[in-house]
């Protein structure tokens, strides 16, 4: 079994469209994957159709185990499940500030799945926190959407910062473009000088595109809906990139 | 709350899916896919050897599945071409791991189909208000022409996490029975089996006489001629003739051991009749043996010896068994077969007026037991390597008799016993029974040598020599192990057993 955690400090960067389209084209791939919604606002249970199991929350994902399992729900797609967010995730950092191993509670949690999926995606909430440290250490990969901007240049040099002062592993973080607008110049600049200065950077750019905005309306992963959308085939780049990090 | 998934629910009356839909709550609704129809015939041999090793076989159209019912991780798939309702031997299907597996299920019997079920199906989706898929499911309509029924049924399997909301809308459906799988729900439709017992153990009311007990074994024993009737007739396999003639044989076992009982008259007359079956019976049964063995010959001797010589002798046996099937076939249509049964059913009801004699039912069955033992112990201790091969055979009579008594009359007494002084005789009987069928071997190929000879066939001249070289062998192999087999039947311990059968001292 693999974690994947969808990762950034920024909101609006493409983390959740990221996080949907990559666990689809998984499970369509035949593995067994489970895509985890971490983020409060719950856009990737809504993307899937799926709402919050009544009683689920917090304290459900402390427990681990079968009370997890309880609240996993199958999508309507092949070999895909998603525990779906729940409102009550505002007050996970509380919780698990009071929690013993209190940075290791969800990567111990999440192992109680290791036979049941080979892939684990968690769809992180945008900030840093204590959840967040827990992402950091259940996670094998993280990956990073980074709008060609200085402001994300920014923000990532301030994750790369926290990483060192909770002395994590570097190695683990990845990231790559996404919205990316090849008509704007600062993109293209940014695109052209960023990897070499962070060597990280993955090859596949995830295009800005309108097909990602739709997938609000039609409440599918994209490359179900639209396989032959250029954004689509970006999302696939992407998945056989990470697919192939090992 | 059922958690049992799929749910598989046969509705108590007909049902249709439009009326089906209509009994959701509104913010529900089904998405409905492909429809097909599958024509599913379940299939067993006649003693049910599948279904009682935990095995379930069927077919859907020309594809076959054969699958243990309480290991999943078992299951083969194989793809007939030509299907109907003809009875299947493991052979016709091709070599793999499904024929492998159904020749170690079923043996040397042929799978038989069920009467053909219809099943026109539609797959289907139940959605939520949100449009997500909650369950899977698929709508069917099932009918077994043959039986005259039809039915409707429906198989729900709710996607995960949303079992408790598929199973608050499985309770809105009409009335139906819940099967635990597909296939037992189809079978719950078919017309429900004979049983089948190739040895009938009969329960006897002791305080009746030996009289009834005799008429009571005789009408199990001709019922298990009739059932066999069918599927010889078919040359389904050889069990049915080898089950049909043992039943015949244990009949005339019993008419001519327990006695006297009936009128000799009418003794005689039913004895014939059987006398009379063992002569079309007897024939075919030594050519399946043979056929069925033509591995075991093959490998009897040396290579050279085989080839050309070896399948022309096979040839001639099949040629053989096919002109003496005919002839049993016949035999069984004709209106001398129709005299006999109607004999045998006259005699069954008017029973009584026959009798002559009805003797305590326990007496004479420890009686019957304690004369046939004391026999064998008898006959069988003079017998030495250099005694002619008939005294071996009249010893090999000697003990069937004894081992048709004891299964006869085993529901009188505690089975252990009957488990053990059977386990003993069989032992003393394979070493008889295989030194017989070496002898008759060596007669059967003698007849064919000296026809070979006359041809002047010298391919089928070297095969046969050789097998009779080898045959002799065999026999004379078993004549020199007969004294340690009859050793351990006579001992101490044995007689001890019997004792316990019968009282007194052997």
């Amino acid at each position: 079994m693999k974690v994947i955690a969808l990762y950034s400090m920024k909101g609006g960067v493409g983390k959740t469209a990221s996080a949907v389209n990559v666990a689809y084209l998984a499970a369509r791939e035949g593995s067994r994957s489970l895509l985890v919604d971490l983020d409060p606002q719950g856009s990737s249970s809504f993307y899937f159709r799926v709402r919050p199991p009544g009683g689920h929350g917090t304290k459900t994902l402390l427990k681990g185990g079968k009370k997890i399992s309880k609240n996993i729900r199958e999508t309507d797609f092949e070999n895909l499940d998603i525990l779906p967010a729940d409102m009550s995730y505002r007050n996970l950092d509380i919780i698990l500030d009071s929690a013993q191993k209190r940075e290791r509670v969800l990567q111990k949690n999440l192992s109680a799945f290791k036979d049941a999926y080979d892939y684990i995606f968690l769809d992180c909430p945008p900030n840093i926190t204590l959840v967040s440290e827990n992402i950091f250490h259940a996670a094998d990969i993280i990956l990073v959407p980074f709008i060609p901007t200085t402001l994300s240049w920014l923000t990532y040099d301030k994750l790369l910062a926290f990483f060192r002062e909770i002395e994590m592993k570097r190695r683990k973080l990845f990231p790559f473009f996404s919205m990316v607008e090849k008509r704007k110049k600062l993109h293209r600049e940014m695109i052209e000088i960023l990897p070499a200065e962070k060597k990280r950077f993955l090859k596949a750019m995830i295009p800005y595109s309108s097909d990602v905005e739709r997938m609000g309306l039609e409440r599918a992963p994209l490359p179900a809906t639209h396989p032959a959308s250029p954004a689509s085939r970006a999302f696939e780049e992407l998945w056989q990139e990470v697919k192939a990090l090992g | 709350m059922n958690t049992e998934w799929p749910a598989v629910l046969l509705f108590k009356t007909a049902a249709d899916k439009a009326k089906l839909e209509k009994k959701i709550p509104s913010a529900y609704r089904f998405r409905w896919f492909h429809a097909e129809t599958a024509h599913i015939r379940f299939w067993d041999t006649f003693d049910r050897r599948l279904e009682k090793k935990k095995y379930t076989l069927y077919s859907s159209d020309h594809i076959f599945t054969l699958y243990h019912t309480e290991d999943s991780g078992r299951e083969w798939g194989v793809s007939l071409k030509k299907t109907g309702d003809t009875p299947l031997l493991a052979g016709a299907f091709p070599d793999g791991n499904f024929r492998r597996e159904l020749a170690t299920v079923a043996g040397i019997r042929a799978v038989l189909p069920s009467p053909e079920i219809v099943k026109h199906s539609s797959a289907f989706s139940i959605l939520n208000e949100d449009q997500k898929t909650i369950a899977r499911a698929s709508w069917m309509v099932l009918s077994v022409k043959e039986a005259d029924i039809s039915a409707s049924a429906v198989v729900v399997q709710p996607l995960r996490g949303y079992e408790s909301e598929t199973e608050y809308l499985i309770r809105r459906l009409p009335p139906s029975a819940r099967h635990q799988s597909v296939e037992g729900m189809l079978t719950s439709l078919l017309p429900a089996h004979e049983p089948y017992i190739s040895r009938p153990r009969l329960e006897f009311d002791v305080n009746e006489g030996m009289a009834p007990a005799l008429r009571k074994i005789l009408i199990a024993h001709f019922k298990v001629m009739r059932q066999n009737e069918r599927g010889l007739l078919g040359n389904w396999d050889t069990e049915f003739l080898h089950d049909f003639r043992v039943a015949g044989r244990r009949m005339r076992s019993a008419l001519s051991l327990i006695k006297p009982i009936l009128h000799p008259g009418a003794k005689q007359e039913l004895v014939l009749t059987l006398k009379r079956l063992g002569r079309f019976t007897g024939p075919v049964r030594d050519l399946d043996v043979y056929l069925l063995a033509r591995a075991d010959f093959e490998k009897m001797i040396p290579a050279e010896m085989a080839g050309q010589g070896f399948r022309k002798f096979f040839g001639r046996l099949t040629a053989d068994h096919r002109r003496k099937f005919l002839a049993l076939k016949a035999f069984l249509e004709s209106r001398e077969y129709q005299v006999i049964l109607n004999t045998w059913d006259g005699y069954l009801k008017s029973w009584e007026k026959h009798v002559i004699n009805d003797p305590d039912l326990r007496e004479m069955a420890a009686s019957l037991l304690k004369k046939h033992f004391k026999k064998i112990l008898k006959d069988g201790g003079r017998l030495k390597p250099s005694s002619p091969d008939e005294q071996f055979h009249d010893l090999r009579i000697e003990a069937k008799k004894l081992r048709y008594l004891l299964e006869f009359f085993s529901t009188l007494y505690p089975q252990d016993i009957i488990q053990n002084t059977v386990r003993q005789l069989k032992t003393f009987q394979d070493n008889l029974g295989a030194f017989n069928d070496y002898s008759v071997q060596i007669e059967m190929l003698r007849g064919f040598l000296q026809s070979a000879e006359k041809k002047n066939d010298q391919d089928q001249v070297k095969t046969l020599s050789a097998l009779i070289a080898v045959s002799y062998q065999g026999k004379e192999v078993l004549k020199k192990e007969y004294h340690a087999i009859y050793k351990a039947f006579s001992g101490e311990r044995n007689r001890l057993l019997y004792q316990q059968l019968f009282g007194g001292g052997v």
